[in-house]
């Protein structure tokens, strides 16, 4: 025999016209020997009357009209979207760009080129220092890994390299 | 089986996925009504319904191109229209949460005032009883019901749509009409009054309010 948890869902089915022909039977049987369960099964038959008795309510006036204005904003932010729409919409634009663009461009030549190793000799040797700073190591054509690891550890911060790498 | 409705719906569809506006303003026509009530027996407000209804076409229209046909195009806009409404929904909690409930005009009225004997006459006063006394269920009950004894869709189809056990929606519809029977009394006693079996059971039901309990 079913329980009363399980009939619930029975009763519901019932109530509603969905129940199955087999599960009415255990259901009917279950019914005439729960006393608990009767009246919920009456209860949600009136329920469901209730529910489905309920008025329509009609659409309010203006509603197609409103709704179409939001589906008309909808298909131009869907061209605003589509790439080809506006590859042609800018067309005119881009053109009118490219020609301001060199109606008003002036000839720019390039700068020479840095000689690096020039500015590093000049930046780096200062002929008042009466030995080379730490951190000269740094632009030395050969030192070692350990030196060079040296120098990073032990780099005065008052260095005037440094400071002038700074300033730069 | 799909009905003549169905197949009318597809071609509709179809056409409307491929540009037709037409063929979507013809959806609109033919489900318009149906999801503006829904949307209105689950907010229990007019201007809200007419706005959730019109963000659940937009959105339909948005995304018709990826409607596959797996299920009928009657779920699938139930679906995105259930979905508006809920996330409306949740937004009016979390609002009424952080403003305090008192400060919320559209909230239901208290269950045992929703509906007095005196205001069932009329469609749209007894429209608005059974709105009321819906939005005095929590959410989950209140949408299952709605979409199964307002709508008539079918268990399984509330469940594909709500994404939940067929057994889930079993119980919430259980639940959702055990708590609205007392909710609704003063409707039932007229509606039962009217109909064959009523002396049956309105006499023994009314006004309890019946205690599910295992035998």
């Amino acid at each position: 025999m079913l329980t009363c948890k399980e009939a619930e869902a029975l009763i519901a089915r019932r109530a509603d016209g969905a129940l199955e022909t087999d599960d009415g039977v255990a259901l009917a049987r279950h019914l005439r020997e729960c006393n608990a369960c009767r009246p919920l099964a009456e209860d949600q038959a009136i329920v469901v009357r209730a529910l489905t008795a309920r008025p329509e309510a009609n659409v309010p006036l203006g509603f197609a009209g409103r709704l179409s204005d939001r589906l008309d904003a909808e298909v131009s932010w869907a061209d605003m979207l589509n790439w080809r729409t506006w590859t042609v919409r800018l067309a005119p634009v881009a053109a009118a760009l490219i020609i301001a663009a060199a109606a008003t461009a002036e000839r720019v030549t390039a700068a020479d080129p840095i000689d690096l190793a020039q500015v590093a000799e000049t930046w780096a040797i200062d002929p008042e220092l009466t030995e080379l700073p730490t951190t000269a190591l740094f632009w030395q054509a050969e030192v070692s890994a350990d030196s060079m690891l040296e120098a990073v550890l032990t780099a005065d911060p008052d260095d005037p390299l440094l400071e002038a790498g700074y300033d730069q | 089986m799909a009905d003549a409705g169905t197949d009318v719906d597809r071609e509709l569809v179809e056409a409307a996925a491929g540009g037709s506006r037409e063929a979507f303003d013809e959806l609109v026509r033919r489900y318009q009504r149906r999801i503006f009530n829904l949307a209105r027996s689950l907010t229990s407000n007019d201007g809200d319904a007419e706005d959730l209804t019109q963000e659940a076409f937009v959105r339909a229209y948005r995304a018709i191109k990826k409607f596959r046909g797996d299920s009928t195009f009657k779920t699938w806009m139930y679906s995105v229209a259930t979905n508006v409404i809920r996330a409306h929904m949740a937004r009016q909690k979390r609002r009424g949460a952080f403003w305090g409930a008192s400060l919320d005009a559209d909230a239901p009225e208290a269950p045992e005032r929703a509906v007095s004997r005196e205001d069932v006459e009329g469609d749209v006063v007894r429209r608005d009883a059974i709105d009321k006394a819906l939005a005095a269920l929590p959410e989950e009950l209140r949408v299952a019901v709605t979409l199964r004894d307002i709508h008539g869709l079918g268990y399984r189809e509330i469940a594909e749509l709500l994404d939940i056990p067929i057994g889930t929606v079993e119980s919430r519809i259980f639940r959702a009409r055990h708590r609205l029977r007392p909710l609704l009394e003063p409707l039932m006693t007229r509606t039962t009054s009217s109909s064959p079996g009523a002396s049956q059971s309105g006499g023994q039901s009314s006004g309890r309010p019946v205690e599910a309990k295992a035998c």
